[in-house]
């Protein structure tokens, strides 16, 4: 039967714990995409938040906008197309609600960066644009560097 | 809600890290968790048949560039289970 009851000592449970986080961090680690991508993907989204931020009746920059959503777009398929080369397929749709939950606190997270840049050059400050794509670009990088399946992991706590 | 059970097919060391490998993705290739794994062909075979048995992962053989690769993913059945073995392990550790 598949779900017999069967005990174990606390320590051998604490002991599987840490084996399968492991393992999940091995693996997260192990997968991770060239760096040339990552900037890539990082600098398409640093484009289009600056963009956004500096796109006025008179000027260019909505060009901007169109070029790094694209960009993105394409840099993001071919690190999908990349993975499926080394053999892994990453899931793009939220399949838990932890994960669903992430997403949406990231896409908040980004649209925030994304309005306050020009929001707040509006208001005076000529550099929040800059700002704002640095920050964008940084914080996808770091995900894309951590996270590289999406996967976001806890810290398993263990009582000894 | 389902209550967290010891899963004993879940719970062999290799079987274990198979889905705990699974559960970072999609789908993976057998290759990739060959080599996350160290384990030979007929080793890792043998423990995805018995989780393939047991309706937890499921192993499509496709040919893509004239290369036959075997994908293996986990079935919404095997996904939930490897979740509550680890929720009954957490449970005896007294986590939850």
């Amino acid at each position: 039967m598949n779900n017999e009851k069967q005990t174990i000592s606390k320590e051998e449970a604490a002991a599987t714990l840490k084996s399968v986080d492991s393992t999940k961090r091995d693996a997260i680690q192990s997968f991770r995409i060239p760096l040339l991508l990552i900037t890539l993907i990082s600098s398409s989204c640093s484009l289009v938040v600056f963009s956004w931020g500096m796109t006025e009746h008179e000027n260019m920059w909505a060009l901007g906008m169109y070029i790094g959503s694209v960009s993105f777009g394409i840099f993001v398929a071919l690190y999908l197309y990349t993975f499926r080369l080394l053999g892994i397929k990453v899931s793009v749709l939220a399949r838990t609600k932890e994960r669903l939950k992430s997403e949406l606190v990231l896409a908040v997270i980004f649209g925030v960066i994304l309005i306050a840049g020009r929001q707040v050059r509006l208001l005076g400050l000529e550099f929040a644009p800059h700002i704002a794509a640095l920050i964008a670009g940084g914080f996808m990088a770091y995900l894309l560097y951590k996270y590289p399946t999406g996967e976001y992991l806890q810290g398993i706590k263990h009582n000894d | 809600m389902t209550k967290a059970t010891f899963d004993t097919i879940i719970h062999a060391p290799n079987r274990l890290q198979i889905c705990a490998l699974l559960d970072t993705t999609k789908e993976l290739e057998f290759q990739i968790i060959k080599q996350q794994l160290e384990v030979s062909d007929s080793v890792l075979s043998k423990h995805l048949k018995v989780l393939e048995d047991a309706s937890y992962v499921q192993l499509i053989k496709k040919t893509e560039f004239t290369r036959q690769r075997t994908w293996v993913s986990l079935t919404p059945k095997g996904r939930r289970s490897f979740k509550l073995h680890l929720e009954e392990l957490k449970r005896i550790i007294g986590e939850t």
